[in-house]
């Protein structure tokens, strides 16, 4: 007897549905496809130290891929890359290595920026990037900057689906190393806003 | 295809028992003809004219059997839906996501589909009774699963029945409704292994990478 006999949707059982597969529900189904009962066996508390999955296991890079996620998975790579290299330069003293490849890495920010319809977190962690390469006006990021710059871009490629918040606390630390992460113009509003208080 | 179901498991979120009217509250923004079919207190499922709903205190999928080749449209269902749960919920990591997709390929009867899966040669057997059921295998059914992911991947030969009996309230012309299928039927589940941040999860651009990944496999696997 192979028949399969497929109802039409009717109010479902109530029960919990956790079995290792991913679960439909299609009441009556042949054996194949009916729900297998055995549960995981992942204790309570385990997720706080198993590690989580790699971004490029989840979102394999795709030949010809027009998504905007690929295309900034591969721009933070390389921006990684380059902030490492400086980051090593700077270590060994080497500072006019360590600006070039600093100035490569914010060579990335402006194709960065365009991939900004992944999230308004990423968003406003590459607008600071961007806005606080423009404010240092030619002179090179040292060592804390960097290295801040480095850790965040790696945390990002590896979640770049941050919550705005998220993003924001990002931010923070880039402005807690002293990196200036606004745009020119609302600095200098600031700025005058900040003197116009100051002469009250 | 002929049906694709996303879904998303948790550690317990127990804010479900605050949170699931405020979850289909905004859920009605973005579905027509949202209805609560099983209200629960820790199980809640429903249906829109996109699909169904299922939220659990351990897991939620969204699921329809009329999905878009290219899983377009059933993306941006399970993003509306999974952005509202995991929000609402406060899920944090998911233990697990997958996406199950089946596609089917009618013949004209089962015979037909039988020899139709033995030309594929996915088994290497030799012909002979086994069992005392049959000669050749109808069913295969395979899994490959590494430290990240995970794909089961099952092909069946079957034929199938669908029997509705209208309500007399109806009026309708014919009281029942009744329709066979022979057929070859491709069922996989495409799913994480490790633990998934919620600042890596995007529905629509993992369902369009997953989607991708199955058909490009499946090309491979029949020997295209």
């Amino acid at each position: 007897m192979t028949d399969t006999p497929i109802e039409t949707p009717r109010k479902p059982s109530v029960r919990q549905l956790s079995g290792p597969e991913t679960v439909f529900r299609l009441p009556g189904t042949q054996p194949g496809s009916t729900l297998i009962a055995a549960r995981e066996s992942r204790s309570s508390g385990s997720l706080a130290l198993a590690p989580v999955i790699e971004i490029d296991k989840l979102y394999p890079a795709a030949q010809g891929s027009r998504s905007h996620l690929v295309t900034a998975l591969g721009l933070l790579a390389d921006g990684i890359d380059f902030l490492a290299q400086a980051r090593i330069a700077a270590q060994k003293g080497r500072l006019i290595e360590s600006d070039r490849y600093t100035q490569r890495f914010q060579a990335t920010l402006p194709s960065l920026f365009r991939c900004r319809k992944i999230g308004d977190g990423f968003a406003v962690v590459i607008n600071a990037l961007h806005f606080a390469s423009i404010n240092m006006h030619g002179k090179p990021l040292n060592l804390d900057q960097i290295t801040t710059s480095w850790r965040i871009l790696k945390e990002l490629r590896n979640g770049p689906f941050v919550e705005f918040e998220q993003g924001l606390e990002y931010v923070e630390q880039l402005e807690g190393c002293g990196l200036e992460v606004d745009p020119p113009i609302v600095s200098e509003l600031l700025e005058d806003l900040e003197h116009e208080q100051s002469l009250r | 295809m002929t049906l694709a179901v996303c879904e998303v498991r948790y550690e317990d979120a127990y804010l479900i028992y605050d949170h699931t009217g405020q979850i289909y509250h905004e859920l009605r923004a973005n579905f027509a003809g949202l209805k609560v079919i099983s209200p629960a207190p820790s199980q809640t499922t429903a249906t829109a004219d996109q699909g169904s709903f299922g939220l659990e205190t351990g897991a939620s999928r969204f699921t329809t059997n009329k999905p878009d080749s290219k899983l377009e449209q059933f993306a941006v269902s399970c993003k509306h839906f999974f952005e509202s749960v995991t929000r609402n919920l406060e899920v944090k990591v998911f233990t697990r996501v997958g996406l199950r997709t089946m596609f089917r390929k009618d013949f004209a009867t089962l015979d037909e589909a039988k020899s139709a899966f033995t030309s594929l040669k996915l088994v290497n057997l030799k012909p002979t009774e086994r069992f005392g059921a049959a000669a050749e295998p109808h069913e295969i059914y395979l899994r490959w699963e590494g430290k990240d992911v995970g794909t089961t991947w099952r092909l069946k030969a079957e034929s199938g029945k669908i029997d509705v009996i209208l309500p007399p309230e109806l009026e309708a012309e014919k009281s029942e409704l009744h329709k066979a299928f022979n057929g070859l039927v491709l069922d996989v589940d495409y799913y994480t292994v490790a633990p998934v941040d919620r600042s890596q999860w995007d529905p629509t651009e993992w369902i369009q990478h997953s989607i991708r990944t199955i058909r490009r496999d499946t090309d491979a696997i029949f020997g295209g």
